[in-house]
């Protein structure tokens, strides 16, 4: 007994700090059981009303023009095509996009305005295409053939999910240039998010 | 008790391990605490395709040279009733103007005339012509042209129907394309406006 006596309290220490270490964690590390990033985004469909059609065929027809033939068949000499009247945007947006959030969890009486002032964010965003460049997202068949993106911070925000737990979001607005793009489909890329706190 | 000992320790790692598995990279230095992760972010563009043409174009050709053509000396008999015999003009015996259209179309080359561009599965389109019912002559009266064989052209392939490069919804990026036909002089007959000519462009995305 006498040997088994200290043993114990050795292992109930041990226990204590790794519990202790939880703790500490959960308030001012970043545990990564209670920081969540989402391994995929799947942004909705780009529709053709935010392409400017309402319809995936258009035609669209241009003044009519008068031309000088000649007889022997030559090509005739057209008018250089006005195409000012044509549809489409390229300019296409994603506002809100959740990328990742943290749970604290907290005693009962904080409030989020708690956590705020013990927590500054500085948060980096970096998107890379499939073909490596960065601010793209490459089609899944053909990496010339790419969208784009440009990401932007939004400021973030906490909410309280329950009695012991808030939770502070971090959202991003999501631009794209779509003028590159050459296919319809599927377009990839990855995020690459950096959190520091203070 | 060493094996509670290890039942101690399994514990802890276990709670260190939860604490640090889903993150992919964690550093905490001098008050700063820092996380880094990645998203994969999808996004999904729809078909989509603009074909640009004109909905009407007038050809005027060029006004030919007007040429008297000297048939050479003839002599004819000539009986005392009025009657000629003899050589006379005829379609062989007619000599060649600066203007022959015996036997032959005119193909007319009408480049730049029709532009696509848009969305598909395999960046491609396909760009057909036909002529619809009635849209094969042009009419002045009773003076015709024909009109047939009319295909589309890219500047790299060319027929009644092709595939073409569809680059993309931005109007740098259109693809032009041109239109070539062949008109039948044969039966015309009269100088001025001959309508009802058609010919229709179907783009599709492929």
């Amino acid at each position: 007994m006498k040997e088994l006596l200290p043993s114990t309290k050795q292992g109930l220490r041990i226990l204590s700090l790794c519990l202790v270490s939880t703790v500490f964690a959960s308030e001012f590390a970043f545990p990564g059981d209670l920081l969540k990033i989402y391994k995929n985004r799947k942004l909705d469909e780009i529709s053709l009303r935010e392409i400017g059609v309402s319809e995936s065929g258009v035609s669209a027809s241009l003044n009519p023009f008068e031309a000088s033939a000649s007889w022997e068949g030559n090509n005739i000499e057209t008018p250089e095509m006005q195409l000012e009247d044509a549809y489409g945007r390229t300019r296409i947006s994603r506002n809100d996009v959740l990328l990742w959030y943290y749970d604290y969890d907290t005693s009962s009486d904080s409030t989020v305005d708690n956590v705020f002032s013990r927590h500054a964010y500085d948060v980096q965003y970096r998107i890379i295409g499939r073909n490596g460049a960065e601010n793209r997202l490459s089609h899944k068949k053909d990496n010339n053939s790419v969208i784009v993106a440009h990401i932007t911070e939004k400021p973030v925000e906490c909410e309280k999910k329950n009695k012991r737990k808030i939770r502070c979001l971090g959202r991003v607005d999501l631009d794209f240039d779509i003028s590159q793009a050459k296919r319809s489909g599927k377009y990839y890329g990855t995020i690459e998010i950096t959190i520091t706190t203070f | 008790m060493l094996f509670k000992k290890c039942n101690l320790s399994v514990f802890c790692c276990i709670i260190f391990f939860a604490s640090f598995s889903s993150t992919a990279f964690a550093v905490v230095e001098g008050g700063k605490e820092s996380s880094s992760g990645t998203a994969k972010v999808t996004a999904n563009v729809p078909q989509f395709i603009v074909l640009h043409y004109y909905s009407s174009l007038t050809l005027n050709f060029e006004t030919p040279t007007s040429e008297a053509l000297d048939e050479g000396d003839n002599s004819m008999s000539v009986s005392w009733e009025g009657k000629a015999t003899g050589d006379q003009l005829s379609t062989a015996s007619l000599m060649d103007a600066k203007l022959e259209l015996d036997g032959t179309k005119t193909t007319v080359k009408m480049p730049n005339v029709w532009a696509v561009r848009g969305f598909s599965k395999t960046g491609n389109a396909e760009v057909t012509v036909t002529i619809p019912s009635g849209g094969d002559v042009l009419s002045n009266g009773e003076s015709k042209i024909g009109m047939s064989n009319v295909k589309v052209n890219d500047g790299k392939s060319s027929g009644s129907s092709i595939k073409t490069n569809l680059g993309g919804i931005a109007k740098s990026s259109a693809t032009f394309g041109g239109i070539e036909l062949d008109l039948d002089f044969s039966k015309t007959n009269r100088s001025g406006s001959h309508i009802g000519g058609q010919y229709t462009i179907t783009a599709s995305t492929i």
